[in-house]
């Protein structure tokens, strides 16, 4: 029996264990459909984004023509395209820092206490659920300026009334103030669950060792076991709000005098409605950039609290 | 005698295993027979490759070099599931949302239907599915009482103790008789209590299974309890493979003493007289070694081994130990040597520490290992 | 917790979070008030929130002679469900593959999904457009699902969660005889339920206010979806008579708030237990 248990041996290493390659296998074939689509519908479609950009291409056109970066050089040129992409990062760089901001302190105030979590939880985070394009129009009237919700507030507080969607100086404050009420509650949920997957016993450890005030536990013990879920919250609510759409399409529609117009209103404009798919494409490209960028940018600060490992 | 007529399909072979992850090599040229029906634990410290033998063993990871054979047949090249080996795992690793019988069932299930006979209207309505159905469910159900779980076939493992999940883990492990169990430190996450009761109860089960168990465990109570034999694994190699008895009286080298054992056994520094007696620190021991004079051993002595009696090697009580039924002596000698000594609770009021003790090691018993810590 | 025992505390809580639940509410609740109005209360600056006179049944029916709300409602219901199932199917498999089993590729593919991970739905836009013109399929269901069946991000929300699942489990069904395809449907589609559910909401969500890509897709009102039924709604009436808008407004976007506040507790749940460990 033992006798030919040797030569076994070495005939064995050469073809490895079946599981090594049933699971190579069938690793294969379940990720095939995922990365099919993956190819298909997002990388390649980018990447003809990308390439259309290079050209004159309208929609519907029979031919088209390769013109290196013309398009570029239009949209260096052209001065709504600048005020729309001054508008849309004005627009980011309000919504992130103040519906992140006001989503940790709900977060963290919903945690301090036991009481009505579900009924806070769930108010906060109805706006995420809702419509946004239905609920826009409701805002709409909130924000009339003779029978609106906000001018009777406003003008019982004594400060003067405006008409918000129409004023130049107003519109997009207005339309940031939507975009906040909407994502306020997506970035509470996620920290949320950052908040809960903070081991109970540091706080305990944090306690006995003098760190038990409200402020110091914050800054001890939450705020950096919450590194990795409030960076992850930061980009994501920014490539959101990077993509600001609905509500300028329906409520101000770029306007007044291009007051709201953003990168996504401006692409759609030039792409579907001027049927100018080359030079929109070439918005897209500037569109994706800026969102890479923004990624970078968070990867270096995070680069070493979170690995997808 | 004559052996049943299977009994020499089921033993385990393990032929000169090795396995690295990266630069770590977990088991160097490991070689192992299991005997048809013999209960064998692999005992070591964490991270001495136990469980990755067993693992290769089970066919869930796979060894760089070597061979696996179960009964007669070599089995590197089969899937886990074709291997027909049962495994009952440190976590349990039930199926959280199945029930306690569908748990249970589902290696029957999975071994008595094929694939489209389980797809939802079928499973009910094929004669074949329906009667593989009633197989299953007749024998979960001796299965469960033959670990006495019957009545909580229904729950789900959430709504189980520590102990019922344990029995259900074997029990799944059991229903379809296997080739061989295989079980990774199945106890350690009980308590104290159940784990007593829980180890007679393993033992009893693979003596009726008559089937070849590998018991994992880091716990050398365990070992010594349950197994016919110890393999006792350390730095990835299997250092002495011998009854428990064998293994605690005559250990194969120092490594195997050191570990084995209740308080650890002591170790002297010690050199061979002139006339066959050995130089310990702080007195002579009067061992026939036959070895040449001056040569370096070292002398092990179990504290059972070791009375509190005059004219013996002298030392200072630093510390006491009452266990009830024992006492143990913790006793400083010459050169700081430490060496405990096993001794009647009565007589703890004479050892107070810091009092000077002598300490008599029974020759007969002592052990003599060499410079490379081999018994000689 | 140890220093919020204090009743001022507790108090100053429930007063901030209060407010705000307030403000965030305030939008729905003048909704429902709108919608239940007739015209003539409506255009007022007095505040009230239930009207003299109830005008909600000419509201909500009127809502339904403008437009097919229905048709509206049950394309979103249609259009959602289908983009989830084809996102589980596609997305489960591959999520199982890249947590738990050992493959050559498997980093370079992970790396795809991450890359696949910053790229925004509307980037890809003008060539969907123009391969499913090609196709002849504009104004259709396939036009509505095909571009979503891919979740770059349910893949990797997933995979995370399914990091979490402990090895051995998957090492016991292995030995219970399951081959890896029945792993993925008995033992990991049940385990991953309370992912599924927090992504499903997040979904759902999406596709169901998704306005972009409709008004791209859809040329006729048969083929469109809740989102865009508003828009309609309010082209009909230049935005004149609200109390109708609202009352379609109401029903466009209840079934959603509805559907969360019963799912609430298992999508926070689903939300927790993935967590965002990384």
């Amino acid at each position: 029996m033992t006798t030919t248990a040797l030569p076994l041996a070495t005939e064995r290493t050469r073809h490895r264990s079946g599981q090594v390659r049933a699971e190579a296998i069938a690793a294969y074939v379940l990720s095939a459909p995922a990365m099919f689509c993956l190819l298909g519908i997002l990388i390649l479609p980018t990447l003809a984004t990308v390439v259309l950009s290079f050209t004159d291409w309208q929609f519907g056109a029979p031919t088209l023509r390769w013109i290196g970066l013309d398009n570029y050089a239009h949209l260096a040129a052209d001065r709504v395209f600048w005020k729309s992409l001054g508008n849309t990062v004005l627009y980011v760089a309000v919504v992130v820092p103040v519906s992140v901001g006001l989503g940790l302190g709900v977060a963290l105030l919903i945690e301090a206490g036991s009481s009505g979590r579900a009924f806070y939880r769930a108010a906060y985070f109805l706006p995420v659920t809702a419509t946004l394009i239905a609920m826009a129009t409701v805002w709409e009237i909130m924000l009339h300026p003779s029978i609106g919700l906000i001018n009777v507030i406003v003008d019982a507080l004594g400060l003067p009334k405006q008409n918000w969607l129409k004023h130049p100086d107003w519109a997009l404050f207005a339309l940031a103030g939507i975009g906040i009420w909407q994502a306020l509650g997506l970035n509470m949920v996620l920290l949320l669950a950052g908040l809960k997957s903070i081991p109970r016993d540091l706080y305990e450890a944090a306690a006995i060792d003098g760190a038990d005030g409200p402020w110091t536990r914050f800054v001890t013990v939450t705020l950096p076991m919450l590194g990795p879920a409030l960076s992850f919250v930061l980009i994501i609510s920014a490539i959101r709000s990077f993509q600001v759409f609905d509500t300028v399409a329906v409520l101000t529609e770029g306007g007044p005098n291009k007051a709201t117009e953003v990168l996504l209103y401006t692409m759609y404009q030039e792409g579907f409605s001027f049927f100018r798919a080359g030079y929109g494409a070439a918005i897209t490209v500037v569109f994706l950039a800026f969102v890479l960028l923004l990624t970078l940018v968070k990867a270096r600060i995070a680069e070493k609290r979170v690995h997808y490992s | 005698m004559i052996p049943a007529p299977n009994a020499f399909q089921s033993g385990v072979s393990v032929r000169s295993v090795s396995k690295s992850f990266g630069q770590t090599r977990v088991l160097s040229e490991v070689s192992l027979e299991v005997g048809p029906r013999e209960f064998l634990t692999l005992l070591g410290p964490s991270g001495c490759g136990k469980s990755t033998l067993l693992r290769i063993i089970a066919g869930l990871d796979h060894a760089d070099e070597g061979s696996i054979a179960l009964g007669n047949q070599a089995v590197d090249g089969l899937l886990p599931r074709e291997r027909d080996v049962a495994m009952v795992f440190q976590s349990y690793a039930l199926y959280p949302y199945m029930t306690v019988a569908e748990n249970i069932g589902l290696p029957l299930l999975m071994r008595r239907t094929r694939s489209w006979q389980r797809l939802p209207l079928i499973r009910r309505l094929h004669p074949v599915a329906r009667a593989a159905a009633g197989t299953i469910t007749r024998d979960v159900r001796r299965a469960a009482e033959a670990l006495q779980i019957e009545a909580f076939l229904d729950r789900k493992p959430g709504q189980l103790s520590g102990g019922q999940r344990q029995r259900v883990a074997l029990a799944r492990a059991m229903v379809r008789n296997p080739r061989v169990f295989l079980m990774d430190e199945p106890l350690s996450n009980l308590d104290a209590k159940l784990r007593v009761a829980a180890r007679a109860e393993i033992a009893e089960l693979h003596r009726r299974s008559g089937v070849a168990c590998i018991y994992v465990t880091h716990d050398q109570v365990e070992a010594m309890t349950m197994s016919d034999r110890v393999a006792l694994m350390m730095g990835g190699e299997v250092l002495q493979v011998a009854p428990p008895a064998e293994i605690y009286d005559r250990p194969a080298e120092l490594r195997v003493a050191e570990f084995i054992g209740s308080p650890k056994i002591n170790i002297l520094p010690s050199t061979v007289r002139s006339d066959g007696g050995v130089d310990v620190p702080g007195g002579v021991l009067a061992i026939r070694s036959g070895l040449p004079a001056n040569t370096a051993v070292s002398v092990g002595v179990r504290p059972e081994h070791c009375d509190v009696a005059d004219g013996g090697i002298r030392g200072t009580v630093r510390h006491r130990e009452n266990l009830g039924s024992d006492l143990f002596v913790h006793v400083e000698t010459v050169g700081e040597h430490r060496i405990i000594a096993r001794a009647a609770p009565e007589i703890i009021d004479s050892v107070p520490p810091g009092a000077t003790v002598s300490l008599r090691p029974r020759p007969d018993r002592a052990l003599l290992f060499d410079r490379a810590g081999r018994r000689l | 917790m140890i220093a919020t025992r204090h009743l001022p505390f507790a108090v100053f809580r429930h007063v901030v979070l209060a407010a705000g639940a307030v403000v965030m509410l305030a939008p729905f609740i003048w909704l429902l008030s709108l919608a239940v109005k007739p015209a003539d209360e409506i255009f007022t600056t007095d505040l009230r929130l239930l009207p003299l006179k109830w005008d909600a049944e000419r509201n909500f029916t009127e809502a339904f002679n403008k437009v097919p709300l229905h048709r509206y409602l049950l394309n979103g219901v249609i259009v959602t469900a289908a983009i989830f199932t084809m996102q589980v199917l596609v997305a489960l498999p591959a999520a199982y593959a890249l947590a738990k089993l050992r493959f050559g590729l498997a980093k370079p593919l992970f790396a795809l999904v991450l890359l696949g991970l910053l790229i925004p739905g509307h980037v890809p836009a003008i060539p969907h457009y123009i391969m499913l013109s090609h196709a002849g399929l504009l104004n259709s269901y396939p036009a509505l699902v095909l571009p979503s069946i891919i979740s770059v991000f349910g893949i990797f929300w997933i995979r995370q969660f399914f990091r979490t699942v402990p090895d051995d489990l998957i090492h016991a069904a292995r030995l219970d005889g399951l081959s890896e395809f029945s792993i993925v449907w008995r033992i990991m589609l049940p385990a991953a339920m309370p992912a599924l559910v927090a992504f499903g909401i997040l979904s759902v969500v999406f596709h169901w206010n998704d306005y972009f890509w409709p008004l791209l897709v859809v040329t006729s009102p048969d083929m469109a979806m809740p989102a865009l039924g508003t828009v309609y709604l309010r082209n009909t009436e230049a935005g004149t008579d609200y109390g109708p808008l609202m009352a379609g407004t109401a029903i466009i976007t209840a079934p959603l708030v509805i559907a969360f506040l019963f799912a609430q507790r298992r999508f926070i749940e689903g939300m927790t237990l993935t967590g965002l460990k990384g």
